[in-house]
């Protein structure tokens, strides 16, 4: 919204400031390659090739009356040129066209690269993005770490491990041995698979944010029935080197009275 | 045509198609970046609208505290605080909650306080919006033979949506997540 706004007024400044250039062109002669054409053949009309002396007269106050009063819109100077000298000089007139395509093409490079400049500088758009992004690595990660299949345990922790950073993986590392053998043990399995969920914080600078993270686990054992369980979650997300957001700590979330109940 | 005028209209319309291609490469970057009303990242203001987000919370918050606890002694207060803070089909959602607690409610000498331990903002836009919201109910019950109150805690995890009025945020629906 801001941004189509903002262009309009932008194209129609470089239009307008592009085609000033173009009206001198016809009378005095302007540094362009292009532009000193139609001045010379212009010159040489009047003086030289011309007898009637009645049409000159037209093309002659025409440039002088642009500059004072005119405004430098594009249409005065087109019919201008297009009344009596375009009929002499077709070529003045292929001149004009390629003379008005380059200046929309300028007007259409000056309105991308504002705009290319505007996105590439929004920071909302910026911190959305990371938002969006941590989020969705944050309910993979929880889901990973809730998920453990009792025939891929090794594949099973090898994403603990890609999804963690920090305390929380030091922790499960060092926890790794005897949460093992209890789970062989157990022979228990476990999907997880996530309600809903939400950042509450993110600090895009930094590379920190918390989220929170609905979960509904169902544990698996060989000859019982399945038990599910809803978890109320939260959780910090790190961002490492790469970009990528991993989950630096997990736990329940705390209850009324501080207590973090289980 | 001279050589002079082929040269320079030839130079105008190579610079032209070289400025066009240009332009094109920059709207397709431009796009690429994102940003704009067109980038569904940006339209949701969930966190990078700070204010809009924490003054979002805190309706959302006293919306559920006040709605979703009952007082044996005072339970108009719930319906008050029900019509001020649903509607839609949350009130429908909370007639049904709260149909049993009250029957039961002035036998039992119920209180149910509900409070909300945490809530994230989960879309804002503009006047919509949907919050994650944690929150712990107690309940305490005096039934006519008991010595003493009998108190439970339960935690809840649960969706709300919300429409803004002219009176501020109100929650419209209430998603259980399908628990």
């Amino acid at each position: 919204m801001t941004l189509r706004g903002a262009r309009n007024p932008l194209v129609a400044a470089a239009l307008a400031l592009a085609s000033r250039p173009s009206q001198p062109a016809g009378a005095s002669g302007a540094s362009t390659a292009v532009l000193p054409e139609p001045e010379a053949a212009d010159g040489d009309g009047p003086a030289a090739q011309e007898p009637a002396p009645a049409p000159e007269p037209a093309p002659a106050p025409e440039p002088e009356p642009d500059d004072p009063s005119d405004p430098p819109g594009d249409t005065p100077q087109d019919t201008a040129e297009e009344d009596a000298p375009a009929a002499r000089r077709p070529r003045s007139r292929l001149l004009l066209t390629a003379l008005a395509v380059l200046l929309l093409a300028l007007g259409a490079a000056v309105w991308a690269s504002v705009g290319w400049y505007r996105a590439a500088h929004d920071t909302t758009a910026a911190y959305s993005r990371d938002r969006d992004a941590a989020l969705a690595a944050g309910e993979q990660a929880v889901q990973n770490l809730n998920t453990l299949d009792q025939q891929h345990l090794a594949a099973g922790l090898a994403l603990w491990d890609s999804s963690t950073t920090g305390s929380l993986h030091t922790q499960l590392a060092q926890g790794r041995a005897p949460f093992l053998k209890q789970v062989k043990q157990a022979k228990t399995s476990t999907t997880a698979k996530v309600l809903s969920a939400a950042l509450t914080e993110l600090d895009d600078r930094a590379g920190r944010a918390q989220l929170m993270v609905a979960l509904k686990v169902t544990v698996t054992a060989p000859g019982q029935q399945a038990t599910a369980k809803t978890e109320r979650l939260t959780g910090q997300l790190t961002r490492v080197h790469g970009g990528r957001w991993l989950l630096s700590d997990l736990g329940q979330a705390p209850t009324d009275d501080g207590s973090t109940q289980q | 045509m001279t050589l002079r005028q082929r040269t320079a209209l030839i130079a105008a319309f190579a610079a032209a198609a070289l400025l066009i291609g240009y332009a094109a490469f920059a709207a397709t970057r431009a796009s690429a970046a994102g940003g704009g009303s067109a980038d569904p990242a940006s339209r949701n203001t969930a966190l990078t609208d700070a204010a809009g987000t924490s003054a979002l919370k805190g309706a959302v918050t006293s919306a559920v505290n006040a709605a979703f606890s009952y007082d044996y002694a005072k339970p108009n207060a719930t319906q008050q605080a029900a019509d001020k803070w649903l509607t839609g089909r949350a009130r429908s959602q909370h007639a049904t909650m709260f149909r049993a607690i009250r029957a039961q409610g002035p036998k039992l000498k119920l209180l149910l306080t509900t409070t909300v331990t945490g809530a994230g903002v989960q879309q804002l836009n503009g006047g919509r919006a949907r919050v994650l919201i944690y929150a712990d109910q107690r309940t305490v019950a005096t039934p006519a033979k008991a010595k003493s109150p009998q108190s439970s805690d339960a935690p809840a995890a649960f969706a709300a949506d919300a429409v803004k009025t002219a009176s501020g945020w109100r929650l419209t629906t209430l998603d259980t997540l399908g628990q």
